[in-house]
Formats: C-alpha cells, structure tokens, sequence
C-alpha cells in the first residue's frame, strides 16, 4: 500500500521518553481505566509522530495492555467482564465509525488538519467530561463523605428503573437489571472517541458511573474490557490502513506494562472517589496542553494568520511542558497513594502482630 | 480430603458469594484449626503450602485454655511474614469442632478448613458430625506423610518457603530472558518488522500477533517483578 505517513526514525532520547510516558500512562490506566491515551497520543505528536499514526499506534498497544491490567484487577474482584463485553461490543461500532472519520479528515485536509481535529476533540471531551467528573469529586469532598459506599445518582436511578421487555440484562456491578438499548449509546460513543483521539475512557468510565450508577473503582476496572475489545478492533481496522508503527507500541507496551500493574495494586489502597479526584486533575491539565497548541495548527491550516516559526516553537514547547506536569501529576499522586496506603497497611499489621503476642 | 489432594482442581465453593461493598470480592482464607496440645509440624506445613498454592491468607483458631501463645506458632507467624502470607490469629475455648463450625459460619470467604487429624472426631453412630455441616472442604494433614510430599513440602518450614521464592525467581529469569530476547528480534530487524506490520490489508495479524506475544512474556514478567520487590495488593 503506497502511503505518504512519515514514520519518525527512533534515537535513544525519543525510546527513554515512549517508555517513561508509557509507564506512567499505563500507571494511570490501571488506576482510573483510562486508555493512558490522553498522554501517550499528545506525547507522540510532540515528538513528530503523525496525528493518525499517534492514535493507530496507541491502539495496538492499549489492547494487550487492557487485557493485562483487566486480568490483575479481577483477582481483586473489581471487573464485571459482563458490562464490559456489552458495552465492548457497541464500541467496537464506534471505533469503525471514529476510524472512517479520522481517515476522511486526512485524506481531505492532510496531517495538520487531522492533528487539528484530534486536539480540539481533546479539549471538548475533556472540558465537558473533565468539569463535569472534578465538580462531583469536589462536591464529594467538601461533603466528607468520601469514607462513605457510592450511592447512585439520580440519573443512573432513573435509568436503572427504566424496564424495556427483552433488552434487560442484569450487572453485578450496578446489582440491577438495565436495558442494553442505554448501554448501547454509551458503548458507541466510547469507541468512537477512541478511534478518534484513543481516549475513550474519557466518556467510557463517567457515562458507567453517572448513567448506569457503576461505582468508580468497579466502572474504571470494567473500562480496561471494553479497552480490550475496542482496542483490538480498532487494531485491526487502523492495521489495515497500514498506520501501525509496531516499533513504537513495544517501546510504550515495555513501560506500560510495568505501570499498569502498579496502578491496579494501587486502587486497592485507596477510597474510591479518589478515582474521580485523579481523573479529572489529569484531564484538566491536558486539556490545557492541547489547547495551547491548537492555533499552531489552524496556522498551518491558514484558517489564522501564520505565526511565526518562534511563536509556534513555543507553544509546542509550553504545551509540551503542560502535559509533562500532567503526567508527573497522575504518577505522583498514583505512587503517593500507593506508599501511603502500604505503609498504613504495615503499621496495622505491626500493631495486629503486637495485639496477637500479648494475647 | 486428605493434604496430598490437588486443590487447583478442586471446585471452590462460592467462590464468588462472598462480596464486600462495592461488589468487590473478599479474599479468600484457610482456616487453620490447632488445639493447643497438638501444634503438629505438618499440619502448620500443610496450611502454609495450601494458602501459597491457592492465593489464599490464613485464619489461625487455636483453641486452648492456657492463654500464653505458644513458642512454636510465635514462629510459625514469623515464617508466614517471611513468605509474605497475610494471617489472623483467634483463641478460643471449648471444642475444635464445633468452634470451627461457628467460625466457619460467620466467614463467607473460609475456603478450605485444616486440621491435623478427624481421627477421635467423627462422632459416635447417630451423633451428629461436625465436619458435615461444613460447606467448605476439610484438609486432613495426616501423620503419614505421603511420600510426594515427603519430599518437597515436609522439609523445615523455612526451606519449604523459599523452594516458593526460588521459582518465582526462577520465573522471574525466565520471563524476564524470553522478553529481552522478543525485543532484541524485534530491533534487529527493525525495518522489515516495521515494513511488515505498515503493509496494510491482510497483513494486519502481523502487529496484532506480535502485541500479543509480548504482552504474554511481558505482562508476566513485570508481574514477577512487582510481587518480587513485596509489592503487593492489599488483602481485605
């Protein structure tokens, strides 16, 4: 297949920076289910790589990924693999829907115009969902009762209430029955996302917690199925456009699948609203990172008039760094709540061990 | 059911009834019964291997009127530590049977029971058995060792203990080599790899066949290497 995608060569400073991005991203996954990708695909385009190659090649790394950390986290019994097959399934109709999209925009407007797309779909999806997730982990918080069982919101009560005859299907994770016909849009939308700017989760994790009434640490678990299963597809169909720089996927999968497992372990330790709190913190400040770097794009575009090469450097530059705080955000406060939560854990049981030898 | 049994194919029971908040599952734990007079060597040895050998933590009911911890459990915990074996020590007066079947009652995630002998405790003709009412299976450590057994798992409990570290260092290597070979194939012929998995249309099973692989041997080993390390999920 004759192709004009550039497929950046590899030096030593590009394979460290993919694997330390993909260890945190796979951090951060394995923690809030997430595909990683709202770092891994700007993370990408920062060094070169082509917006569609970006997404493509996020792809193929966050099936096997998914897979992984889903396989970890049920032995902790936070997946329900049913959910997750449902709503994978309505996704992968989705992800081809997002994949004909990503690649008409391409092919009408080049890489720049898809680069385009891919960010300003960033900054909608993360200032809409990322808002919405920060308000309620604020409101949690402010309440004080983060120690507290989640209780169903209003609208997952509503929507699991709602009694379609031959569309229900009970979940473990909601302890109701609810119609596929409301999973379905949900499943589709998540995968069109992904195909679109490998995101997601984004929608895929909220619309669980806040239309079906899934609590966040089982929604952020049966996220990394549906991860699978559009990942796979997705694979598969960008595969087949021949956008899959496989180099790459392995150089991200090495640091991701060491990261993965440390975010799953941590979810153990903590309460569960601190999924929303980690989630929309790095969603805020990507969306910020992909902002800066939008007028860079429509100048090259001519939909504005042309920065110049200094100012477009820097905006590259300060978006990079943004995203840079994102990640070191997301793995701070993953590492944090995870030594903490060790530690806490060891001093319990040094003061069980001393209670049990003076018995 | 006697200790020599493989308990990897053994059915769990309920594996999936007990559920903590959230829906989340509880660990599962062996219940190891000891009566203060009787702190046989094997039997210690039999529910340590259990809990290794079925991911399980342990629930010690030791039931004695001497209130003191004896010497040798104090030990036995000092080795569960060393084997990273999360435990839970109870003391109880009375019966072992049927304190047993109190304890067991009250725990939805018991999933096997251990004591040294049901020798003397099967219950008269017409009287009823304890060990029946149980839902979960009873582990009998036998004062017979079997000589598979003999062998490998009633040695000293620290030499049992770290036969388990060695192969899951052993794995560990193992895991660790065939993933830095994988990569090594992949970059050394880089370019036909990257001509092969760009070429579209059918030749899409190249970069998904490849992602699998590695993950495989990969997902392993980094698993290996966090549990190495003592990082670990905590246990409910």
């Amino acid at each position: 297949m004759e192709t004009a995608i550039n497929f950046i060569d590899l030096n030593a400073a590009n394979v460290a920076f993919l694997f330390i991005v993909g260890f945190i991203g796979g951090m951060v996954s394995g923690f809030i289910g997430s595909g990683g990708a709202f770092v891994l695909t700007p993370a990408m385009m920062s060094i070169g790589v082509p917006g569609i190659v970006a997404v493509a090649t996020n792809m193929c790394h966050k099936f096997p990924k998914a897979l992984v950390g889903a396989i970890k986290r049920a032995k902790y019994g936070q997946v329900d693999v049913k959910l997750g097959l449902v709503m994978g399934a309505s996704a992968e109709a989705g992800v081809l829907y997002g994949v004909h999209i990503q690649e008409s925009i391409k092919r009408a407007f080049g890489e720049a115009g898809s680069s385009l797309y891919v960010s300003v779909a960033f900054v909608v999806v993360l200032a809409v969902v990322g808002g919405y997730v920060l308000r309620d982990a604020v409101k949690i918080y402010r309440s004080g009762n983060y120690h507290e069982e989640e209780q169903a919101g209003r609208l997952a009560r509503w929507i699991q209430s709602i009694h379609i005859p031959g569309t229900m299907m009970y979940f473990k994770s909601v302890k109701a029955k609810v119609s596929v016909l409301v999973t379905i849009p949900l499943g589709f939308a998540t995968g069109m996302l992904a195909a679109t700017i490998a995101v997601g989760g984004f929608v895929g994790v909220p619309s669980m917690i806040y239309v079906l009434g899934v609590p966040s640490m089982m929604a952020s678990a049966s996220e990394l199925v549906v991860a699978f299963v559009m990942g796979l597809g997705g694979t598969i169909k960008f595969a087949w456009g021949g956008y899959v720089d496989i180099r790459l996927v392995m150089i991200i999968l090495a640091g991701s699948l060491f990261g993965i497992q440390l975010g799953a372990i941590g979810t153990t330790y903590i309460k569960p609203f601190m999924i929303k709190v980690v989630m929309s913190v790095i969603m805020m400040t990507v969306l910020i990172s992909r902002a800066l770097v939008i007028p860079v794009y429509l100048s090259e575009l001519n939909l504005i008039a042309t920065l110049m090469p200094e100012t477009a450097k820097l905006l590259k530059n300060i978006s990079f760094g943004v995203m840079v705080v994102a990640l070191l955000l997301g793995a701070g406060i993953v590492l944090r709540a995870l030594l903490q939560g060790m530690r806490e854990h060891k001093r319990q049981h040094a003061v069980l061990e001393e209670a049990t030898a003076t018995d | 059911m006697k200790c020599k049994d493989k308990f990897e194919h053994f059915p769990l029971p309920n594996a999936n009834a007990a559920t903590g908040p959230l829906g989340m599952a509880m660990e599962r734990q062996v219940l190891l019964g000891l009566e203060g007079d009787r702190l046989d060597e094997r039997v210690l040895l039999c529910a340590a291997n259990l809990c290794q050998r079925v991911h399980a933590g342990l629930e010690v009911l030791l039931i004695s009127d001497d209130e003191e911890l004896p010497a040798r459990l104090a030990r036995f915990f000092r080795e569960l530590r060393a084997a990273g074996i999360d435990y839970r020590f109870f003391h109880k007066q009375g019966d072992l049977g049927w304190e047993i079947i109190r304890y067991v009652k009250t725990r939805k995630n018991i999933a096997f029971v251990v004591v040294e002998s049901l020798e003397g405790r099967e219950g008269k003709r017409g009287q009823i058995r304890p060990w029946r009412l149980l839902a979960c299976p009873v582990v009998e450590a036998t004062a017979k060792p079997v000589s598979y057994f003999s062998k490998r798992f009633y040695t000293r409990g620290e030499n049992m203990f770290k036969k388990g570290k060695g192969k899951q260092t052993g794995r560990l290597l193992g895991f660790g080599t065939l993933t830095a070979m994988l990569y090594w194939l992949l970059f050394y012929h880089e370019s036909q790899v990257l001509g092969l998995s760009t070429q579209g249309k059918w030749a899409f099973w190249a970069p998904v066949t490849i992602a699998f692989v590695i993950s495989y041997t990969h997902g392993a080993f980094t698993g290996e290497f966090w549990d190495m390390l003592g990082v670990k999920a905590k246990k409910a």
